[in-house]
This record gives structure tokens, sequence and C-alpha cells, in this order.
């Protein structure tokens, strides 16, 4: 599995999860997700453990599953990339040292059933953001340069 | 916030508090008087002052309901209306010169205050969600500037044109501006519907075109109060209420169609063709209700082959899905704060999903038989 250490495309990803399924949005394009399974867990890891890569993350679930996490890594890697081509997660070169405990776990009633990760995606909202883009105004005037992330503003 | 794509440059002075005074005080001198209205809004008195008399007329209407008997000894927002035919120099304005989405939205935020320009409009985002297919309007400027000072006690709203308002805007006035400010005092303007009784009530939400709005209005004709069609806001602590905002409802075609005592109140009954607006309480003005306190989360579905409504409990993150996505997309300057309420508010009432079928008169029948079974429960 390729080492790239990945983070939450924040600002522009917002995230919050409720029960085991995580509600993702992507405020650049309009288009939110939800994420399940697996996927709510290795969403986990990458918000907690920002630098986590695959490697990482596989061998956090495969503790959190008591299963071998070579056998999860392409399960993984595939839904790794599927965030990645979404723009969900960014690669950082934070690095991380140990493997990050998911919350509760070891639980005391086992392990629990490992549930392949799911991607839903949703795009009827798309038009909201793309017929209406957003554009931040300097304050002076004067030209300023294109940031590369715009900051969250309260 | 919303992302920017870019960003732009703006007039000298765009996003600065002596230039926007300047105007507005010269347009309230060229003018016989400036006129005012005050209302009440979740439990804080906002007025409304124009020098254009039919400029303020167009806005109030939508807040009327609301309106305060005598005027607030103190106001906790002044918003100050006025356009470019009023007398002045105009506001400084953003470089929209190259922008080509008609309705794409120009963001300012710094310690003094925080403004949001539009150069036009792309059209009735809730006409263009359930038919994206509608021609767009043609791009035919008609800018508008909302501003708000930090200090969250004085906003500014200018337009290049007051008789040029479109309608739907009209049915939601002053929405941004509104939105920060209820956001600083603690409150969360919801995309969704409310309708209940005063010991409580529902919160109705989903995409445009999932129900929503025949949900909402057929309370109309059956014993529900009705608190909003489209924006309401709501607060959490020290439990969860819903505050009405506008007293009004927009309709398609077919809402009509299902809903026909509704035609009595139509304000543009000539123009169905765009989309029916009611002012609620200029027909049924004893159906408003300024708010009650938030029992349930209610996602409506439309049910093929069913006849009689009929809920279904639902999970919190079916709450969240229908609740958080057009909420914190439609008001463009939102974020992951706004997420975050969204998500504490499915946490503290429970959902559903209403299943809509053919017999309209079930539908307010079964929302009351939901708030009833929950008072009881406590």
């Amino acid at each position: 599995m390729e080492r790239l250490g990945l983070r939450v495309n924040a600002p522009q990803v917002i995230h919050e999860t409720i029960d085991g399924e995580v509600i993702v949005i992507n405020l650049a394009s309009g288009t939110y997700y939800s994420l399940r399974g697996a996927g709510a867990d290795v969403w986990e890891v990458i918000q907690s453990t920002p630098g986590a890569d695959a490697s990482t993350i596989a061998e956090a679930l495969a503790r959190r599953f008591d299963r071998p996490s070579d056998a999860l890594e392409p399960e993984i890697a595939d839904f790794l990339e599927a965030l990645t081509r979404e723009e969900l997660v960014a690669a950082t070169e934070n690095a991380v040292a140990s493997i990050p405990t998911l919350n509760g776990l070891p639980a005391e009633d086992g392990p629990g059933a490992f549930e392949p990760p799911l991607l839903e995606k949703y795009t009827d909202m798309q038009d909201l953001v793309l017929i209406d883009p957003v554009h931040e105004v300097g304050a002076t005037g004067w030209p300023q340069p294109k940031p590369e992330v715009s900051q969250t503003t309260t | 916030m919303t992302t920017a794509s870019t960003v732009t440059t703006a007039e000298l002075g765009f996003g600065q508090l002596k230039p926007l005074l300047e105007s507005f005080d010269a347009a309230a001198k060229a003018a016989p008087g400036v006129e005012e209205r005050d209302f009440r809004l979740a439990g804080a008195a906002v007025r409304l002052r124009s020098p254009h008399a039919e400029m303020l007329q167009r806005l109030w209407r939508a807040f009327a309901h609301l309106e305060l008997a005598e005027p607030a000894p103190r106001a906790d927002l002044v918003v100050n209306l006025w356009d470019g035919a009023s007398g002045g120099p105009p506001p400084p304005l953003p470089n929209a010169r190259n922008e080509i989405a008609p309705g794409a939205f120009f963001y300012f935020s710094s310690d003094e205050l925080r403004a949001g320009f539009q150069l036009s409009t792309s059209g009735d985002p809730r006409v263009l969600a359930i038919h994206p297919d509608v021609p767009r309007p043609s791009f035919d400027p008609m800018e508008r500037l909302s501003a708000l000072e930090r200090s969250n006690t004085r906003g500014w709203y200018w337009v290049a044109d007051a008789e040029r308002i479109p309608y739907w805007e009209q049915a939601s006035p002053l929405l941004y501006l509104l939105d920060w400010w209820l956001r600083d005092r603690d409150m969360h303007l919801v995309h969704g519907a409310a309708v209940g009784v005063p010991a409580g009530g529902v919160l109705l939400v989903g995409k445009s075109g999932s129900g929503k709005s025949t949900a909402a209005l057929s309370s109309l004709d059956s014993d529900l109060l009705y608190a909003g069609d489209d924006y309401v806001c709501v607060s959490l602590d020290p439990r969860p209420e819903v505050h009405g905002l506008y007293g009004t409802g927009k309709l398609m075609q077919d809402h009509v169609e299902r809903l026909p005592f509704l035609l009595d109140g139509l304000a543009n009954r000539d123009r169905l063709t765009e989309k029916a607006v009611i002012y609620v309480h200029e027909c049924w003005p004893t159906k408003l209700a300024p708010g009650f306190p938030l029992r349930a989360i209610v996602i409506p579905r439309v049910t093929p082959g069913l006849v009689e409504a009929r809920l279904l409990k639902a999970s919190r993150a079916a709450g969240l899905q229908a609740l958080a996505p057009s909420t914190v997309l439609q008001m463009h300057t939102r974020g992951q704060d706004s997420l975050a309420r969204v998500r504490r508010l499915v946490e503290r009432v429970p959902t559903y999903v209403l299943e809509l079928g053919s017999d309209i008169a079930s539908i307010p029948r079964t929302i009351r038989g939901l708030i009833e079974k929950l008072d009881r429960e406590g």
C-alpha cells in the first residue's frame, strides 16, 4: 500500500458523526456523502490522527475488529482511493508514529463484526454551489493572491 | 464558510462602515422621512427602517405577523434599507465585472462587519432544485448588498432598484443578514418548515420536492398552526424551540392543485408559471404561530400508492442527512459549526419519516397525533 499520510480536506470538507454514520459535505462541490460500516472507522482514524497512512489505518482497524491487517488492506485501499478521488481527504507530510486506538476498543463484548466500508454519494444539492459560486472579497480594494484554501469564517 | 473559488477586489471603502453610513444617510436626507417598523423575532426586537416607503413595505410584508403592537423602546437589531434610486451615492461594491454566474455570492468579513454581495440572481433556488432544466433568467444585473456590524446591532441592505426585488426574495427577505445575526445569538436558521400547536411542533425537513411544503401548507386547513415553510429559526437551550421567521409559503403549480383552498391566498395568482406565494397572515391570520417547543424532526416522503399518511421511526443519522446539506449549502457562509449545530439538534429530538399518500387531510392529522404522542411520553 502507498505510504501516504492523509488528513481531512478542511475547511472545504466538513463532517459530523452520529450513531456510527458519518455525514460529510464538500462545500466546494455541493456534494455530500454518507460513510458507514468500516468507512466510519476509517474516517475516525483520519480525522483524529492527521497523517495516518493506509497501513496505519489498516492496522488500527485490524486491532478494532481482531483481524489480520493484510486481510483488510485491499478494501481499505479502495476506500481511501475513493475518498481521495472525491477530494474528501488530502495528502499531508505529517507522520504518525503510533497506531491510533479507535473509540471504545477493544469492546467489552468483543471486537464486533467487520462491515465493509461504504461511501454513498449524493449530488442533488450541487446546483446550489455550482450556479451560485462564492468569492471572498479583499478588504482594501487592492488585488490579493488566490489562497490555496480559504479560511473558515464565522 | 463555503469555500471561496477566487478572491476578488472591491471598490475602495467596501467593507468599511463609514461609506455605508454615508450612503444611507444621504438617501435619508433626500427623502421626506424615514419610516420604521418593529417586529419580535426569537425574543428580540428587530427594527426595519427606510427612506423608501415602498421598499420597506415589500420587505416588511413577510414579517408583518411578528409586528410589535408598540414600537420597541430599544431595538436589538436595526436594519437600514435603501436602494439606488433613493438619492445619494451607492455604497462601495465588489468588483464583479468578470463574474459570469449571475447569482455568485461575494463575501467579506472583517473585525468591523460582515458583508455579502450578489450581482444578480440565478433564479428561485427551490424552483431550480426541482426543475433543473428550466431556462435560467437572462443576466439582468440587480445588485444587492447585505451587511451586519460585528456588534450585531446594526445592519444594512441596499439594492440597485427596489422595484425589481424578485418575488422569492420578498417572501424570505434579509436572509443572509438574519442568518449572521441569529448565529451570533446562538440560534440557527435552518432549511425547513414548521407546524404544531402552542405546546409543541415538528420541523419538516428535506430537499425541495420532497413534500415538505405540501405537508406544511396542508396544516392551514387543519387545527395545526404554521410557523414557516422554507426557513425557520431553531434554538437549542434550555430546550429545542422553533421560532417562526417568514409568514409566507411558496408553492409550485401542483401544490395549488392538491391544496385548492390555498388559491384564495395567492399573492401572484396571475403568474403561476413562476411560483405561487402566499402571505399567510393576510388570509389565515389565526393560523400563524410565533414558535413552539420542538418535539420531532419529520422527513416527508411522497409515497405513490399510499392513501393515508403514516409515520415511521427513523435514525438520527437520517435526520442529520435530511436537514444538514440543504441548511449548510443554501446559506453560502456556513461551515463546520453549522453542521455541528444540526447534529446537536438531531440528538435532542427524535426523527420520523412521514410517508405522504393521496389523502392530504390525513397529513396534519398524523402530525397532530405524533405531537400528542410525544407530549404524553414527556
